[in-house]
């Protein structure tokens, strides 16, 4: 900038002009595009950090070290009691144990009774969450396996207990996981004992909504809630938590996985989930989706 | 301000912004909270358009936001051309202004956020997205323009960056706090 010229001057040259309106409609332009053709600029996006992410981990890795120590390190305090309610709890533990034992016994005689072989094809891909969304609005993380592992969009991913969301996005290195808690999150789930079928659905709480209940009454908290694999959108009997009761009487689910410290996921294999490749084709009936023939949207 | 300053106070702008983009992105909170951390980026971005808009270029600007967009799974291009749109009417007003007063810039600011926040909304909803509920939201605002006093305080004492004006130098830059 000159400096004998005004800042009006500077601000308002004509150059300057076309060049924000430049970057503004570009910036709608891509907004737009988004809006119209989300899978191909969700997978733009998927790439982008693709590249850039897992190249950050270098720098990321000990950052997150260094918080979660210190973290650690103001949980010394309690240690003690700690310390306490463990060997209690372990005391406890040392009967189920033995009660584990007994039914595995039991479960092993009857596999061998009904010579079941148990399916093959439940493999996993063990990952670590590379990064996450970085706001509370949406609740997703950064896995960093990709397609270069065979993972593909829609498996399952679970901690040691329980399922903590599905793939959605992939890139090379690194996939992008939907946690149960985001608000686009909505899962089939069967009702253990009654049977129920109903949609886990997130809202941006610790404990997703039971919605599309047929009969609440006979749903009590406490009862285990799986995954039914209805519509083929998932694999069955994967455990996602418990049925609790919030303050305005509505059900919820209390996850089983562990939120609160999500380092490791296991990604399930699952071959046969239905791939969402364009937009239109999963609105129309099967016989015209077979029709039409779209090259374009093939982007690989 | 010579040319050099200004290509400094740039330079600093994009590697403040990459180190804040870079801290939110790291996985350290997967917990779901009632309550959205104030959005420090925005601040920064918004002082710096106020304070010295020549060191904050347009296609950096843009390119920032966008970038913003893409890493924290947001509508690509939607808070982009928003704030983007914000920040030149902030840059505008801190060139028109004779007299910039922090009460005054603040105030701007305020503004400012309140109106990127309607804008991503409103347009968010015509554009029929799923958005997320509005009380996280406007306690996000509401945050964020508290924030900001403390992060201009912490840039002018930390980088002196304070609001040049050629009409009036003189003028006491900030009262902050």
């Amino acid at each position: 900038m000159a400096q004998n010229t005004t800042r009006d001057d500077y601000y308002s040259t004509p150059i300057r002009r076309l060049l924000v309106w430049l970057v503004a409609i570009l910036l709608i332009g891509i907004f737009i595009l988004w809006r119209i053709d989300n899978p191909r600029v969700e997978r733009f996006r998927a790439m982008i950090i693709d590249t850039i992410v897992p190249n950050m981990n270098w720098a990321m890795a000990p950052v997150t070290a260094a918080v979660n120590l210190t973290r650690d390190f103001k949980s010394y305090k309690e240690i003690v009691e700690q310390n306490q309610e463990l060997r209690r709890e372990l005391q406890r533990m040392k009967s189920w144990k033995e009660a584990a034992l007994q039914l595995e016994q039991e479960n092993a005689r009857l596999l061998e009774l009904n010579n079941l072989v148990v399916d093959p094809k439940h493999t996993f891909v063990s990952s670590i969450v590379l990064a996450d969304s970085g706001s509370p609005f949406s609740q997703t993380v950064l896995l960093n396996v990709g397609a270069r592992d065979g993972v593909r969009d829609g498996w399952p991913a679970l901690d040691g207990l329980g399922l903590v969301g599905r793939i959605s996005g992939i890139g090379k290195t690194s996939s992008r996981l939907i946690l149960l808690t985001d608000t686009s999150s909505r899962i089939p789930v069967i009702i253990q004992p009654s049977g129920q079928n109903a949609l886990v659905s997130g809202d941006n709480t610790i404990a997703p909504t039971i919605d599309f209940l047929k009969d609440p009454s006979v749903v009590r908290p406490g009862d285990r809630v799986v995954t039914s694999g209805r519509a083929g959108t998932l694999l069955p009997d994967l455990l996602i938590g418990q049925v609790v009761r919030d303050r305005n009487q509505r059900l919820r689910v209390k996850l089983a996985a562990e939120y609160e410290r999500l380092k490791f996921v296991r990604v399930l294999r699952d071959n046969k989930t239905t791939e969402i490749d364009s937009d239109g084709s999963l609105i129309l009936p099967k016989s015209k989706r077979n029709n039409i023939q779209n090259p374009d949207l093939k982007l690989e | 301000m010579t040319k050099f300053k200004s290509f400094k106070y740039t330079l600093a702008f994009l590697l403040i912004s990459c180190v804040l983009i870079f801290l939110r992105l790291l996985p350290l909170d997967n917990f779901p909270r009632d309550w959205a951390a104030p959005d420090l980026l925005l601040c920064l971005f918004l002082a710096w358009c106020l304070r010295c808009p020549e060191s904050a270029p347009i296609i950096l600007l843009g390119f920032l936001f966008l970038a913003q967009d893409i890493f924290f799974q947001r509508p690509p291009g939607l808070f982009a051309v928003s704030a983007f749109a914000v920040c030149e009417w902030c840059k505008r007003k801190s060139f028109q202004a004779e007299e910039f007063p922090f009460s005054l810039e603040w105030l701007t600011a305020s503004i400012a956020i309140l109106m990127i926040f309607f804008l991503t909304h409103v347009s968010s909803s015509l554009s029929l997205i799923p958005t997320p509920k509005l009380h996280l939201g406007l306690r996000e605002v509401f945050l964020t323009i508290m924030a900001y006093p403390f992060v201009v305080l912490i840039l002018h004492f930390g980088l002196g960056l304070k609001t040049f004006r050629n009409k009036s130098l003189s003028s006491e830059p900030g009262r902050e706090g």
